[in-house]
């Protein structure tokens, strides 16, 4: 909000003088199981340095945000005492807001850099029953996120569009003690200094053009590359030498979006609108099968497609909006793969334990391209257990075989490639015992 | 590190498809202009753009399925794959469809290209022999080659770069250039015979998509919701809709008896500029679909 604000002031600050100025004050009221009250002033400032044109802008704020759950109770409440977790009442998290930045005109382009800095008490967070997938929100005792953001504006481009860019980086810091919500109840050891936040936004940049085109027409696209949620408790270890988290990826792997957007008028009172939101562009999706399967949340595909019609159509424009959001329903998250032909057929089967195989076989869903295919077997740590190399079967352009000498007893991995006639990559790996 | 090839092949994909289909379109707005030869210049100049992107864009394109081939290592890796990649089965068909490339830029560059009908029905027959090894280039070839299905996908690409470059041409180039240079009687005359062809070739995409999207969702409907493939058919259907809607208007619009005005001839070229915007899409749609794995899968 304060961001919004400021740059509002920027924009206007040429016309409104060499120095406006924002202030209020902002008072909330929470009753529940605990009650809380707050006053939390604001302030804010716009300078333009004259004849340089160049526009400071500041923001102080304070905000309080109020618990967003009362309680747990019945069979959760019993599951989280199972899990040597209860629950103590959350009080809202109090934040405190600093804002600076600086609009550098050039000609008709500009350059904005802004510093953010907000110093939480209270600051709500969320924790896992034991090692389930459900969430409680937590109180954890302090936290100081920190951010830059710098982007250049473009003017209009052959009076038909803007481009935009817009890099930013954010840490989260968090310090001390749980101190609400889900609380670990006897023996524990929940206290920390100054730890980053496990899920924390790191780079981001964005990047896209916004164009009017003819015939009442207009067209955007835009295309986000995000660092990801990283997982900062990942190979963390406590004092016996566990793990101290049951998952060690990513919460979210570096991944980039696209989206493209086309709206057009027809008339007065039809109006259609085509969204084509996140279209996956995903780094790691041919490179591994494995990954892309687990990681699929990341490499959705939503798209959605709205109608609006006029506003004397409002019957319509109900019935479209409910076929379209069926419709965007439908097209939300879906795991992308470039990639086509896929194994059917595997001897030994994965995960499979049994006698030394003679040989390794993958049949694939269709034919695939003997050059660019191949079988690999290594150990469980990844050594090589097998010198020969993979050939495809005369007369069976879909299978692939490895000739494998005789394997000692243990646990091995066979590591696939298969390029498919279409020139469509994957590849995997599977596990196979031999007693 | 982000790899962008993925988000190349398509564009590189989407290029290939809108520069030949437009290739094909500017062919046949030459034939249906007849006797009027006032658009010959714009024509000539789209034929050689065309040409010259397909000449740049399939190098790029062999790149990217070698890049592709070897699993998106490097640049300089998938140079080195590239004589291995030129012995497989989609290598030898971008190398075949780019021994029309030159032909047609040579052609392009002719005088005569475009004066007379019989010569304008080389640029068309190099067209086809394009079409043709772009055919045995992707998911039809999942079966071998001179399958039925590459066969149907053939007719599928000679259908589309008939529809969708005809309106794509006619709408951004040959009627703004009639509307403001040409009789009426030229251009209703123009209208009818693109409406005519479009009919039959839309007729032909129709079916043989139909058939391509019974293969790709392996004989079932359930995978259209349920699978990205089948939602980028859904995306690309519902903009080959829109088009068609635009198209149906054109048609009523031109078989109407009363007397033809400039303002009907405003609307028209309006209709058509329409559809061939939402042609655009459907060719960046079909672009993705050749990039996604079927849901036969």
């Amino acid at each position: 909000m304060s961001e919004a604000l400021t740059k509002s002031e920027t924009a206007k600050a040429r016309k409104k003088g060499w120095l406006p100025l924002l202030a209020g004050v902002r008072l909330s009221s929470f009753h529940g199981d605990v009650s809380e009250d707050a006053a939390d002033p604001l302030f804010g400032a716009t300078v333009t340095v004259p004849r340089l044109g160049w526009v400071l802008r500041g923001f102080y704020g304070r905000y309080y945000q109020a618990p967003p759950w009362a309680s747990i109770t019945g069979p959760l409440l019993s599951y989280a005492n199972a899990n040597n977790t209860g629950f103590t009442p959350l009080r809202g998290e109090r934040d405190e807001e600093h804002e600076f930045g600086i609009q550098i005109p050039y000609r008709v382009w500009a350059l904005e850099v802004d510093n953010f800095k907000t110093r939480i008490n209270n600051f709500l967070d969320h924790s896992y029953i034991g090692e389930s997938n459900v969430y409680i929100p937590i109180t954890v005792d302090g936290a100081l996120v920190r951010a830059w953001e710098a982007s250049p504006r473009s003017p209009m481009v052959w009076r038909r569009g803007k481009f935009n860019l817009t890099h930013s980086n954010e840490t989260a810091e968090q310090q001390s003690a749980i101190t609400g919500g889900l609380i670990c109840v006897q023996d524990c050891d929940d206290s920390f200094d100054c730890s980053p936040v496990d899920h924390d936004w790191r780079g981001t940049l964005n990047t896209g053009f916004t164009a009017n085109l003819p015939m009442r027409t207009w067209f955007s696209s835009n295309v986000y590359n995000g660092s990801g949620f990283s997982n900062r408790t990942a190979g963390i270890t406590d004092s016996n030498g566990a793990l101290i988290s049951p998952y060690q990826g990513d919460y979210l792997p570096a991944h980039t979006t696209f989206d493209v957007s086309a709206r057009k008028r027809f008339g007065e009172s039809l109006r259609l609108a085509v969204d084509v939101r996140s279209l996956a562009i995903d780094s790691t999706s041919e490179r591994d099968a494995e990954t892309s399967i687990k990681s699929s949340c990341k490499n959705n595909f939503m798209r959605s497609i709205h109608c609006n019609l006029g506003e004397n159509m409002d019957q319509l424009k109900a019935t479209f909006r409910s076929v379209v959001f069926i419709f965007s329903l439908m097209l939300t998250v879906v795991p992308s793969a470039f990639a086509h032909a896929h194994p059917k057929t595997m001897v030994p089967a994965p995960d499979s334990t049994g006698p030394a195989p003679s040989k390794i076989s993958i049949t694939f869903s269709e034919a695939v391209e003997p050059k660019f295919s191949s079988i690999k077997l290594t150990n469980i740590e990844g050594k090589p257990a097998d010198p020969e190399t993979s050939a495809p079967v005369p007369g069976d352009p879909a299978t692939i075989t490895l000739a494998a000498p005789s394997l000692p007893a243990g646990t091995y991995v066979v590591h696939w490639v298969d390029v498919s006639v279409d020139g469509h990559r994957l590849q995997g790996s599977y596990q196979f015992t031999v007693r | 590190m982000l790899t962008l090839f993925p988000t190349m092949r398509i564009y590189a994909d989407a290029l290939c498809d809108i520069a030949y289909t437009a290739l094909a379109g500017a062919l046949l707005n030459r034939l249906w202009l007849g006797r009027v030869s006032i658009c010959d210049r714009p024509l000539r100049i789209s034929l050689i753009a065309c040409s010259a992107i397909l000449l740049v864009d399939l190098p790029l394109q062999f790149l990217l399925l070698s890049a592709s081939m070897i699993g998106d290592t490097s640049w300089r890796d998938a140079w080195g794959a590239v004589l291995d990649v030129g012995a497989t089965h989609s290598g030898r068909a971008v190398i075949m469809g780019f021994c029309f490339v030159p032909c047609l830029l040579l052609f392009s560059f002719l005088p005569t290209s475009l004066k007379r009908t019989k010569s304008v029905l080389i640029g068309i027959a190099l067209e086809v022999g394009f079409i043709a090894c772009r055919a045995l280039h992707g998911h039809a070839a999942s079966n071998g080659d001179f399958t039925f299905r590459e066969g149907i996908q053939f007719l599928h690409l000679s259908a589309i770069a008939t529809w969708g470059g005809g309106i794509l041409v006619a709408g951004l180039i040959t009627m703004p250039y009639l509307a403001s240079i040409a009789e009426l009687g030229d251009i209703v005359q123009f209208g009818k015979r693109l409406s005519e062809t479009v009919t039959i070739a839309l007729a032909v995409v129709i079916l043989s998509g139909i058939y391509n999207s019974w293969e790709g969702l392996g004989g079932s409907l359930s995978p259209l919701p349920n699978s990205a493939w089948g939602r980028m058919l859904l995306l690309k259907l519902s903009f080959v809709l829109l088009a068609l809607g635009h198209g149906v208007r054109v048609r009523f619009l031109l078989r109407t008896q009363d007397p033809w005005t400039q303002s009907r001839t405003s609307i028209m070229r309006k209709w058509v500029r329409a559809e061939a915007l939402f042609i655009l899409l459907v060719l960046v749609c079909s672009a993705w679909l050749a990039n996604l794995p079927p849901a036969d899968m």
